[in-house]
């Protein structure tokens, strides 16, 4: 491009740019301009939506793609370590066709191919990895680490009490029974150590964090969970835990079944 | 493909959570859900049905990897993985370009034409609402939006083509599109128009 395109020209160059219909130049002045303005990029977001429209075709995939597939991420699989038998939603036991959660690293726990998964930016962020996922102004933050080995895990829990500035919750149920106890670290880590019980297949326990205009999930903690680690933001008020279908939700469908505030 | 597994009747929100935990029992369900849709439209625009289940691999395969890429305010995941489809057909048709001819490149654009793929039962009473929202477009609004988004080509070439200024190729995409939008709001199938 010989010139800096002008506002109207990024205008009239969204809908094209929306089906991919411009030039590399085009579409990289464009991005830039999507990121200084929010309605832009709310037009470019419809516009797609149509365009999706496009290719309403269906029809099933090719047979013996979805295996092909498989194989593949049995590949990336075999690179992680064995998840432990018991652990965070763990629905069932690991199996060839079903790839595991990979263990959560412990802090500082060398493991090449545990850390070839974490995010380097997310790294800090320690027993979990955290991915973050915008629903409808949510956020939803699920924690990548899946199968946290519970050992570990409760003798992190255990330190973690002892460290300055946390902050513990014991969540109790309608009639006043604690169901589960947490601490929340100053920078957000956080462990639950629960005595919930076990839920039938299909169905999980998942924790949020409440007090804010709505509840954001700090993941999922499987049917029968022991000792979790998660990751909220360092101000949280209070936790709830709800029982939900099995994958969890974006908000909470139901009224939960333990709640606790946050104490210092 | 498998029967639906544990996450049939989980949300395309909760499958993508379960999925940023590398849960292969979600991807399978996501699979289910949108790989045909990939499938029918990588087919149409890449002509090689190997090419085309290549890149459906590939979709799923990044959406495993990457599953925070999705952003749920951005539209519906079967929106986003269309699009993620879309843009890597193109790259593919560009970078093929330069191999072959200008004629043989719009050959294959006029060949696309007619949505008589097979539909899923769900997908009938959408597709029928669809048609009458495409059949509200004209046809320069029509043949320009075909000619990008199917055969991979840019709105300069779009012109070329159809020998028409490219300003004038660049505002019927748009009316078209928008068109297309509202048509789609007014009969309801606004934004999560599909999430199982």
């Amino acid at each position: 491009m010989d010139h800096e395109l002008s506002p109207d020209e990024l205008e009239s160059l969204l809908a094209a740019y929306a089906i991919d219909a411009v030039d590399d130049d085009e579409r990289r002045a464009v991005e830039e301009h999507l990121r200084r303005s929010p309605a832009a990029a709310d037009e470019v977001a419809r516009l797609r939506e149509a365009a999706a429209m496009l290719a309403i075709a269906g029809g099933p995939p090719p047979e013996g793609l979805w295996e092909q597939l498989e194989a593949k991420l049995q590949v990336s699989e075999s690179a992680r370590p064995p998840a432990p038998v018991i652990g965070i939603g763990s629905r069932r036991a690991p199996s060839p066709a079903s790839p595991a959660a990979p263990a959560a690293p412990a802090p500082g726990e060398g493991d090449r191919a545990r850390r070839s998964r974490r995010r380097p930016l997310l790294a800090a962020v320690a027993a979990a990895v955290v991915v973050l996922l915008l629903v409808g102004g949510v956020i939803v933050v699920a924690s990548r680490g899946g199968n946290d080995n519970p050992t570990t895990t409760a003798a992190l829990a255990a330190d973690a009490r002892r460290q300055p500035g946390a902050r513990t919750a014991t969540l109790v149920d309608d009639a006043g029974n604690p169901l589960a106890t947490a601490v929340v670290l100053r920078d957000g880590r956080g462990y639950l150590d629960s005595s919930l019980p076990a839920l039938p297949a299909g169905r999980t326990y998942q924790l949020w964090s409440v007090g804010g205009s709505q509840p954001v999930s700090l993941g999922l903690l499987g049917r029968a969970p022991s000792v979790v680690a998660f990751a909220a933001s360092p101000g949280t008020a209070s936790l709830a835990v709800t029982e939900e279908v099995a994958g969890g939700v974006s908000a909470p469908t139901r009224a939960p079944v333990a709640v606790g505030e946050v104490r210092a | 493909m498998t029967p639906p597994g544990p996450y049939a009747q989980t949300d395309d929100v909760g499958l993508l959570i379960a999925v940023a935990r590398y849960d292969g029992d979600a991807l399978a369900e996501a699979y289910r859900r949108h790989a045909g849709a990939v499938f029918a439209l990588a087919s149409r625009m890449l002509w090689e049905r190997a090419t085309a289940e290549e890149l459906v691999q590939e979709i799923f395969l990044r959406l495993w990897e990457q599953p925070e890429r999705y952003e749920r305010t951005r539209g519906s995941l079967r929106t986003f993985l269309l699009m993620d489809a879309h843009a890597r057909c193109v790259d593919r048709i560009r970078s093929d370009s330069r191999r072959r001819n200008r004629e043989e490149r719009v050959g294959r654009a006029e060949m696309a034409e007619a949505y008589d793929v097979d539909l899923e039962a769900w997908d009938l009473t959408l597709a029928e609402q669809v048609r009458e929202a495409l059949d509200t477009l004209q046809d320069g609004e029509r043949a320009a939006i075909e000619l990008a988004y199917f055969g991979g080509h840019t709105y300069r070439e779009v012109a070329n083509i159809l020998e028409l200024p490219e300003g004038t190729v660049k505002s019927r995409i748009r009316t078209g599109l928008t068109r297309l939008r509202s048509q789609l709001v007014d009969r309801g199938i606004d934004g999560s128009w599909i999430t199982s």
